[in-house]
Parts: C-alpha cells; structure tokens; sequence
C-alpha cells in the first residue's frame, strides 16, 4: 500500500530528511500468487538482505486521514509521538532471493502533479474531436496522463524486479566469468534511499528503533 | 462540429506542456568521504554526513578546512534514531564519516519532454536512430602488414552473436608477409564488444613443384591466388579477368569491380525494404582458358548491422534475458533469430547458359561491413561445349553448329584455345545496397589448393608474451577472452621446406568463437519488445518498415561508424 498520507516529504525537503523511504516489499506466496513481505521505512540494504521499519501502519493511516483531515502535512504532534513510543516498531529482514518486487517511494509529489493529472485526463477525453490533429494530440494527452501522479500522495517511484535485468547490468557484467552474483546497480542504488545508507551501524540498538512518523521538516516546498 | 475549438485546445495543450516543465526531482548519491575534498562538482549540494554509529549530520552549508581532513559547517545532528540533537557548528574528522549523502535537486521536462517528443519526432528519430546505431561494431578484427601499413584483411564470426551462435569462420587473408619463417596476424578488440575466441588458425597453401621434386609455401606470384569456396573448399585460381560489362540497369559498374582495390561499387538500399532485390549483370567477352569459376570479393554495408543494433535496441535493458532465451531456444526458435538475416539474404549468383536459361552457381557472402572477403563459385562440372561457347554466340552461327563442330572450333579458336568463348553472361541477385562489391572477375580454377595448418607459435600482447593467451588459443577446450582495446599479435611459424623461406604467402584464417555486444545508454531509450518480436515473426514486414528510418541516416552511417572505433587501426 501507499505510504500514509503526509509521510512522505517532498522532493525539496527530502533532501534534508534523515529518514529512510517508504518501501513496499512483495514475495512469492503461491505459483501464481504473491504476498506483502513488508511494507515501511527503509532502514539498510546489504548484498543479500533489506531491513524495513514497521509498525502499525493502519493505525497511523486512519491518524493521518481522520485526526490531520487528510492534509498533506501532518506535523508530527505529542499524540503521535506518545502512540509511537508505546507501539514501537518491528525491523523486518527481507532476504533478497525472497523478493518478487519491491517499490521504494521516495518522496511525495507536487500539488500541481495532481493537476496536471486532472487536466491530462480532460485533455484525453476532449482530443478524441480534435479530427485528423487527434492523431497529434491524442499520443500527448495519453503521455501526460500516463505519467502523472495517480493522487495527492503521488510519489516517485524506484521499482525493482529481480526477474528483470537491472538497467546498468550489461552483457560484459554477465560474461564475466565470475561466480560471484553480477553487480546490480539497481539493487545497489536503493541503499542511498535507507536511513543507513552505510548498512546498520552494530552500536544501533535494534529493539529501541522508532518509525518515522511523518517529515520533521515543513513539506510546504 | 468541433472544428471551431482545434485551435483552443491546440493552444491549451502546449501551455498545458510549458506549465508542466520542470517538475523538481532529488538527485542523490553516495560517495566515500575521503572522495567529497576531490569532487568540485558536489559544491552547492545538500550534503549529509552518516557517521560510523548511525547518527548522521545535515549540513545547511559545508566545507573542508585547510588540511582536508575535517569536514566542517553548520548542521543538525540526529542520532540512530532520528531525534534531533540540534542545530551547531560542526567539525567532522573523515574518520568518523563513514559515507556522505549528497542531494541536489534537478528539474525534470516530463510534460514538456513529452511535446517536444511528440513535436519533434521526425528530428528526434533521425537522431535517435542514426548515431547510436553507428558506432563501430564487429568481431575480432585481423590485420597483416601490406604495402601502407596494417590492412584490415579479416573479421572473425561476425554472425555469432551469443554463445550459441558460436561458429568457424574462414577468411581470405590474401597475400601476407613472411618474415624469417614467420607470419604475424594483429588480432583487435576494436568494439564495445568482449570477444571469446576459441582459435585462431592459418592455413597457409602450399604447392608441389615437379621440377625440382619438392615441397615450397606458394609465394606471391601476381595473377594466381587461392580463394574458398562457399562451401570451404580452397582452390588454386589461375589469372582473374574482370567483367567487360557490369550493368545493374542504370549504370555500369565495370571499373568499380575491375580490381582488389577498395574502389568499390556502392548504392543505397531501398527506401521502402531493405530486403528489396536488385540484379547485376556481368559479361565477359574474353573468359580465361579451363575450368571457370567467378570471384566474388566483397562486404557487407552497415545495412545489417543497423538491423542488429535495431534488434538490441528494441531488447533494451532485456537484452540478457533475450540472450538467455536464445540460449536455450529449441531449433526452430533459433531459426527464428536467424530470420532477418535470412531474409536480408547472401549473394546468389547464376550463369546464363546457350540457350538463355540461368543456372545457380550459388550463394556467397559472410556477416559484417568491415573487411572484404573473397569466395569463388565454381562453375558446373557439366559446363557444355555449347555453354562455352558463350550465353549469346556470335551472329550466324547459334543454332548452325552442332555442339562438336562448336567443340572442334573453340578447342581451335586463338582467341580462347581451351574452348571458353564469349560472352559469358553472370548474374547477381542480392538485397540492394547490402554488399559492396570490390572484385568480380571470372578464373581458371587449377584444382584444390594443399595448405598447412599452423597454430599460433606465439602470442605477444602490449610487448611481452603472453603465455596464457597462447594456451587458451591451442587449447580448443579453452577460450582466449578479448576486451574492448585489447590487442594480440599472432606469430605463426612456417614449417622449413627445402625450397627455403618464401616473403610471402597466400593464406586463409580460421577462427572460431562469439562475442558479447556491450549496450549503449542511447538504445535503452527505445525498448520494445513487441517490435522486436514482430522482427523476428515477420522479419520482411519489418525490414520495410524500419527501411525508411535507415534510408534517412545511411550516408551519414558509414563516416560515423568508423570515427567512432574504440581504438584506431
């Protein structure tokens, strides 16, 4: 799922932010089926495992929609803070190997993506009368609605697929004739996006670790 | 009905574009702190330091002080758990660091990219597809010393393209230099490509001579060479007589194909299907004496290797999984691959016999545009008297001879005393503009060609001899792996003859092995794996589709493609 509303800052803000992303972690759970393998803040990628900050997420969702009214910026309050400190947080290993998918998000989007997204769908839907043009304007409104955000909580997104090449690994990378498992770039571009970039520090208490809430800098960009 | 209104919302598209350009994204990266003093480029950006025990600083701004060792500025300080610590004056030891995190935020054009895309596809698509697909691409290249230098003489395995497509090629090097009992053949990696090379083989031909009762290398002697068949076969050819016509219906080409020259004929390929035949007749009014057979030298244009780069390019970042699959394709999928090239065709040749039928001599023609090679097509073992006589025989005489009183004649004639009389009509049928012709000449086949064998003696790279190469080149288990720039020289001993050392030699090389086409960030751009499909299910469809595209980049493509060499020759 989508990270609660306002937990995510966005693009300006989140340059400042100490935390991690919010990452969505899917496995196989069946021939055809998968499952939610963790959802939170993205806390450390190794070579082979990603630790994910959670915790009761539903709870926070219903915080961040009924208590903030659905705002963009809920400020992190005592209430919230207080609800942290007694829940806590679980810091779930995910081996690689287990991984269908996984989607980091790393910040929020704009307001104006939502219009662009809002205009792009009027835009579509009026280019169909446009005659012979259409066949210019139709292709810029299916491209501005295709990459506009879905909603206010829009975000840009990193997806990663183990079952599809990374985008840096190259046929030199496969021939190499090493044993080892090819360098994904991929893989390796999600530890910029963990709160510990460097891996998980040993002096960390793990037990003691909080989630992130919501931004502690202003979102208003 | 709505015709009033195209101009409004022609207007509300474009400013709704302009209004979505620049939509802010992060640009982060990681770098060793040691490295942030030598990186001029990170000045201005968000920087955050994330110390070895989990805390990280945010810096508002930041700096070095004199010794470099301390990273220095004003920052908030966060512990593992991100409480803040507050906001101070900070001086960070690169020891306690152990990486730094920098943003900086970038505007990305997605709307606006989005117009300009669709606005500008023509220019865009000339782009696009021109230069990317002109780089310098091929299979090892082999170089022997000519009169100007190193000549380009051979490419090895050109169509082998993945592991499985591992194949032997046999190259005509021509005419080589002997220098004290040794010929030295420069193997190149002159591509973005990595090369797997299983062996690398001369066969040197070598000639009895009855005279003197021995055994001797055949030396240079102008007019006589050995040439392959199609098949492989090698054959001592006598002297070449080149056309006296060479016509493809609009011009003639005659002294184009005249000589081994590099002055070549060259047309465009069709604009409309790159797989479009054309025909070139050939007519030789004085054809040498004995058993005929006609050389073909030629190479490819960059026709099919645009198709190949096209390829990788609808392959995009799924390049390793259609290699994968390729890998393990049964048979008939495999033939799939093979399609385009099927269909792009070799050179089919056919001689027109006495009474105007053409009869196929066969197909010649081997993947990739950079060194000619050279086939020779025998002619039928039962090449009549009356075909001899030639395709349209002089006026007053067809059809009042009988094929004895033709054979008593031309046995007899002064002109041709062994019976071969013109004109001698060969016809050409192949892809327009795929193949640069350089030498099309008619020769007196003198038999089988005996050759030696010779392994590599020695292997010498960047000056010193390297002993693992030349274990993997004689090791027919093991693989000699070349990367991009790498350079081998090949030294092959001849064996001593009692005739003593030749200078020169006429040689063939085989080689055998694959290589690894390396991606280039300008194809990912155009991923598409339906189209790549659709290449190989209707391989001819798409040749016409994409021939456009390639008529409006292909001058341009040949001066691109070999200025962007990896290494010069």
């Amino acid at each position: 799922m989508d990270a609660p509303t306002g937990w995510l800052a966005r693009a300006e803000p989140t340059m400042r932010d100490p935390f991690g992303a919010w990452v969505e972690i899917h496995g196989r759970g069946g021939a055809f089926q998968e499952t939610l393998l963790a959802e939170g803040e993205l806390i450390a990628v190794s070579a082979d495992t990603i630790l994910v900050a959670t915790t009761d997420w539903a709870t926070l969702r219903r915080w961040a929609t009924d208590v903030q009214g659905g705002r963009r910026a809920p400020w992190i309050t005592p209430e919230m803070t207080a609800w942290s400190d007694t829940v806590g947080c679980e810091l779930v290993a995910v081996s690689r190997d287990a991984i269908r998918w996984l989607e980091l998000s790393r910040y929020a989007g704009t307001d104006s993506d939502a219009l662009e997204s809002s205009l792009a769908g009027i835009g579509l839907f009026t280019s169909f009368a446009h005659g012979w043009f259409a066949l210019i304007s139709v292709p810029i409104w299916i491209g501005a609605a295709a990459n506009g955000p879905p909603d206010g909580q829009a975000t840009t997104a990193l997806r990663y697929d183990p079952s599809r090449p990374s985008r840096h690994s190259s046929v030199f990378g496969e021939s190499s004739g090493s044993s080892r498992r090819p360098r994904d770039e991929k893989w390796e571009s999600l530890r910029a996006w963990a709160r510990f970039p460097q891996g998980l520090p040993g002096a960390v208490d793990r037990s003691t670790l909080r989630p992130k809430l919501g931004p502690l800098v202003p979102t208003s960009s | 009905m709505l015709r009033p209104v195209r101009g409004p919302l022609l207007c509300t598209a474009l400013a709704f574009c302009a209004h979505g350009c620049g939509i802010p994204y992060v640009e982060r990266e990681l770098v060793p702190p040691s490295l942030v003093d030598e990186r001029t480029d990170l000045e201005g950006r968000f920087l955050e330091a994330h110390l070895h025990d989990g805390s990280v600083v945010v810096f508002s701004h930041w700096g070095f002080d004199a010794s470099g060792d301390h990273l220095i500025g004003e920052g908030e300080t966060f512990d593992p758990h991100r409480r803040s610590q507050g906001v101070a004056e900070v001086s960070l030891d690169i020891r306690e660091i152990a990486l730094v995190e920098t943003n900086v935020i970038e505007r990305s054009n997605r709307l606006g990219g989005l117009a300009i895309l669709y606005g500008l596809t023509a220019a865009a698509a000339i782009h696009c597809l021109t230069q990317p697909k002109a780089c310098f691409g091929s299979c090892p290249t082999f170089y022997v010393e000519g009169e100007t230098g190193k000549e380009l003489r051979a490419e090895g395995f050109s169509a082998s393209v993945a592991p499985v497509l591992e194949a032997t090629d046999r190259d005509a090097l021509g005419v080589v230099p002997v220098d004290g009992g040794r010929i030295v053949v420069t193997m190149k990696n002159e591509a973005f490509e990595t090369h797997v090379v299983r062996w690398a083989d001369l066969e040197v031909a070598i000639s009895d001579d009855p005279r003197e009762g021995t055994r001797s290398i055949v030396r240079r002697d102008p007019g006589t060479d050995v040439v392959a068949t199609p098949a492989g076969e090698l054959l001592r050819t006598g002297a070449a007589t080149p056309p006296a016509r060479c016509h493809d219906g609009v011009r003639d080409w005659s002294e184009e194909v005249r000589a081994f020259d590099g002055w070549m004929r060259s047309v465009r390929a069709d604009s409309t299907d790159l797989a479009a035949r054309e025909e070139l007749t050939l007519t030789f009014v004085d054809p040498p004496k004995g058993r005929l057979g006609l050389v073909v030298s030629a190479r490819q244009s960059l026709v099919s290797t645009y198709v190949f780069y096209q390829a990788l390019a609808w392959m995009g970042r799924d390049v390793g999984y259609w290699l994968a699959r390729l890998e393990r394709a049964r048979p008939e999928e495999r033939a799939a691959f093979r399609g385009p090239g099927e269909v792009l065709g070799r050179i089919e040749v056919e001689v027109r016999r006495s009474d105007g039928s053409w009869v196929p001599l066969g197909e010649c023609g081997e993947t990739g545009p950079l060194a000619t090679d050279s086939w020779c097509l025998p002619f039928p073992e039962d090449w009549e008297v009356a075909d001899r006589e030639g395709a349209s025989p002089p006026s007053g005489r067809a059809g009042t001879e009988s094929p004895r009183m033709a054979q008593d004649r031309a046995s007899t004639d002064p002109a041709s005393p062994t019976g071969n009389v013109g004109p001698i009509e060969v016809r050409l049928r192949a892809a327009r503009g795929m193949w640069r012709y350089d030498r099309l000449a008619l020769v007196a086949l003198e038999g089988p060609a005996e050759t030696v064998r010779l392994r590599p003696a020695e292997v010498w790279r960047e000056g010193r001899r390297d002993e693992t190469a030349e274990a993997a080149l004689l090791d027919d288990a093991a693989t000699l792996v070349a990367y991009p720039g790498d350079v081998y020289e090949l030294v092959y001993s001849l064996p001593r003859t009692e005739a003593g050392d030749p200078t020169h030699a006429c040689a063939m090389l085989e080689s055998r092995g694959y290589y690894l086409e390396g991606m280039r960030e300008e194809w990912l751009t155009e991923e598409d794996p339906a189209r790549l499909v659709r290449l190989f299910l209707d391989p001819r469809g798409t040749l016409r589709e994409i021939a456009p595209a390639f008529h409006a980049v292909e001058e341009e493509m040949e001066r691109t493609f070999w200025s962007s060499q990896y290494v010069a020759p």
